[in-house]
């Protein structure tokens, strides 16, 4: 059975990576990263200066098993790139390095030492939810979504994928990255939200609000990719509450070629990566795929 | 209450108590709604002091219902979780990281070392390892006479166990006289099976270097901000391990590099 697949020109050995923003942006984490038996690095998103980001609470599992974020983006940098991508070079694995600014110059400035350095791929954050001025306020306007994506492609070689939130245009903000020139498209980020404690009465974040992830927006995730499958079948990673093989396949069967996960890699568990695989493997059996390209999208055609 | 909720979700807490039992040093003891699973030694928690900050604390000693903790204050945090009265309520999430994760022998002898608020884990090690049959000889460093407080009074089962004192402005006088490792230079090391240190960097650097053929245990502090593996920002340098899910016990071999590398004093 194969499991191999090429994304944006990259090859993987198996569709599963990790999504920006677990771990990624030091050498170390790169090493834990292929501790977790991920095929591609996927790097914490990166801002042309260092960012601070919030003081805790940062980060907080939510009662119905869904994360709530707001950690602001924290980042070392983009001077950090050339390490990150030598390190993982240096374990022969592909690296997606994730960018991010509040405006086209500052995509621009963190592409171009991606692409210097040596990268596979750069994953342009275009709808990060909760820190002010980066993200989702350009991911929702489709023509923003065209000038950062073109710009960033005038300037680097290698291939860029548009790494887009949930809104109400995504499926034309989707096309547009496309007509600029993404070679393929993330799908999705995470999702505004705000968790408030019944017992103190307040808000835990200290950012108040935040970012969902995790199992409640696999569904949501699912119905975008579905969409701009449905649309025009682009190259697609599938990104949002996958924690198990059914999760995946479903994706899949959407029209997801490669996927991301994040939050049910907490808590270090070594065995989500391996336990996922072979649920798709034992699941390609039952339908005789002999090749996981043969279930890309087969919901959305069928 | 049926409080359905996970490791890493921010569990309501009482304080029962919260008192300053040395110079800015208090025990804070919390009675949760609902414990996801009993804490071993060397866990700790992220301490919620809502709208201000949520801090790392290590279990200080637990009796199946309620959490104490012993803290020192350093900055905005503490000085606010330090203004929290009985009845008051918190939030916690955990218990984190491995805990000791070692598997002493039955009947072994060992050597802890604690370098100031390093003390915080050490009375629920010793209660939790006596029941194994191990026995603990503690020495304890402190810079000034006034961070002491008396283990035996507050926590019971400690007794039983040797405590070596060492103040550097040497005002115990039944103690040393200097730092804990100059303190620590005196005790035959050898005669132990094993050796756990905790307490600030240098220090931890200097023992990990003088005894680095008998490979001792530490217990290490990096900025903790998720607890739960995924933000990154307490890894350890030179290592694919971060504190809060691997840590925060490793053993010198382990972090020696991080340690090399690190030169935070505090
Ligand atoms: C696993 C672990 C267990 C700990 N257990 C105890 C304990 O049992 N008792 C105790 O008194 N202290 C313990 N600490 C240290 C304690 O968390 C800090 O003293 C506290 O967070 C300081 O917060 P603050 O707001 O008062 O000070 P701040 O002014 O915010 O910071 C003062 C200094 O404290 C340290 N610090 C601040 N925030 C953090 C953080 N999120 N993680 C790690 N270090 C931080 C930094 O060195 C900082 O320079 C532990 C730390 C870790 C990582
Ligand atoms: C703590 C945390 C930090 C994140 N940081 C980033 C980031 O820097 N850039 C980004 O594009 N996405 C970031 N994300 C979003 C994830 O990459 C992913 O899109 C989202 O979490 C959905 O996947 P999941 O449900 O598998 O976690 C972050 C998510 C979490 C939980
Ligand atoms: S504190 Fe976030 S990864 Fe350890």
């Amino acid at each position: 059975m194969n499991l191999e697949i090429s994304i944006a020109g990259i090859k993987l050995r198996h569709p599963l990576m990790n999504a920006s923003g677990i771990l990624g942006y030091a050498r170390e984490h790169i090493l834990k990263l292929i501790r977790y038996g991920v095929a591609a690095i996927v790097t914490k998103t990166i801002t042309p200066k260092p960012k601070r980001g919030y003081d805790p609470p940062i980060l907080i599992e939510l009662p119905n098993g869904g994360l709530i974020n707001a950690v602001g983006l924290e980042n070392p940098g983009k001077e950090a790139i050339p390490e990150l991508v030598n390190e993982a070079k240096r374990h022969y694995m592909p690296i997606l390095v994730s960018i991010g600014g509040v405006n086209e110059q500052e995509f621009i400035e963190v592409a171009s030492v991606a692409n210097d350095a040596g990268a596979d791929a750069i994953e342009i954050n275009l709808s990060c939810p909760h820190t002010k001025g980066y993200g989702i306020e350009i991911g929702t306007d489709p023509h923003n979504v065209y000038n950062v994506v073109k710009s960033v492609a005038s300037v680097v070689s290698i291939p860029i994928i548009a790494k887009l939130g949930l809104s109400d245009k995504v499926v034309e903000a989707a096309g547009k990255a496309i007509e600029a020139g993404a070679k393929a498209l993330t799908l999705i980020n995470t999702i505004k939200s705000l968790y408030i404690d019944v017992y103190t009465l307040k808000p835990v974040l200290t950012n108040i609000f935040g970012g969902l992830s995790g199992p409640p927006i696999h569904p949501i995730a699912v119905r975008v990719v579905y969409e701009v499958y449905k649309e025009f079948q682009p190259e697609i990673i599938g990104c949002g509450g996958i924690s198990s093989w059914i999760d995946a396949a479903e994706f899949i069967i959407a029209g997801a070629r490669a996927l991301q996960i994040g939050t049910a890699l907490r808590g270090g568990s070594q065995n989500v990566i391996v336990s996922i695989l072979e649920g798709l493997r034992n699941w390609m059996l039952i339908h005789g795929f002999r090749d996981i390209r043969e279930a890309i999208g087969i919901s959305v055609r069928g | 209450m049926n409080y359905m909720v996970g490791k890493y979700s921010v569990r309501p807490a009482k304080v029962v108590s919260n008192i300053e039992i040395a110079k800015d040093i208090y025990i804070l003891e919390l009675e949760p709604l609902h414990l996801h699973e009993i804490p071993q030694p060397f866990n700790f928690f992220m301490i919620w002091v809502p709208r201000v900050d949520e801090i790392p604390l290590c279990i200080a000693d637990f009796d199946g219902r309620k959490l104490k903790f012993l803290y020192k204050i350093r900055g905005d945090g503490t000085k606010a979780l330090a203004k929290h009265y009985k009845d008051m309520m918190v939030g916690i999430k955990g218990p984190l990281g491995k805990g000791v994760n070692i598997r002493p022998t039955l009947n072994s002898k060992w050597l802890v070392i604690a370098g100031g608020i390093g003390i915080a884990p050490i009375p629920y090690l010793i209660k939790t390892w006596k029941n194994y049959g191990i026995n603990i000889d503690l020495l304890w460093g402190v810079k000034t006479m006034d961070e002491i407080f008396n283990i035996y009074n507050f926590f019971p089962s400690s007794v039983g166990s040797k405590i070596i004192l060492a103040t550097e402005d040497c005002r115990y006088k039944n103690g040393y006289c200097g730092t804990v490792v100059d303190a620590l230079r005196c005790i035959d090391v050898k005669e132990y099976n094993g050796i756990i240190a905790i307490g600030p960097n240098s220090m931890l650097k200097i023992i990990c270097l003088e005894l680095y053929e008998l490979n001792p245990y530490i217990a290490l502090e990096t900025m903790v901000k998720c607890g739960m593996g995924i933000c990154g920002s307490c890894y350890i340098k030179a290592s694919d391990k971060l504190l809060c899910t691997d840590g925060p016990v490793f053993s010198c071999s382990e972090v020696i590099e991080h340690l090399r590398s690190s030169n935070i004093n505090y």
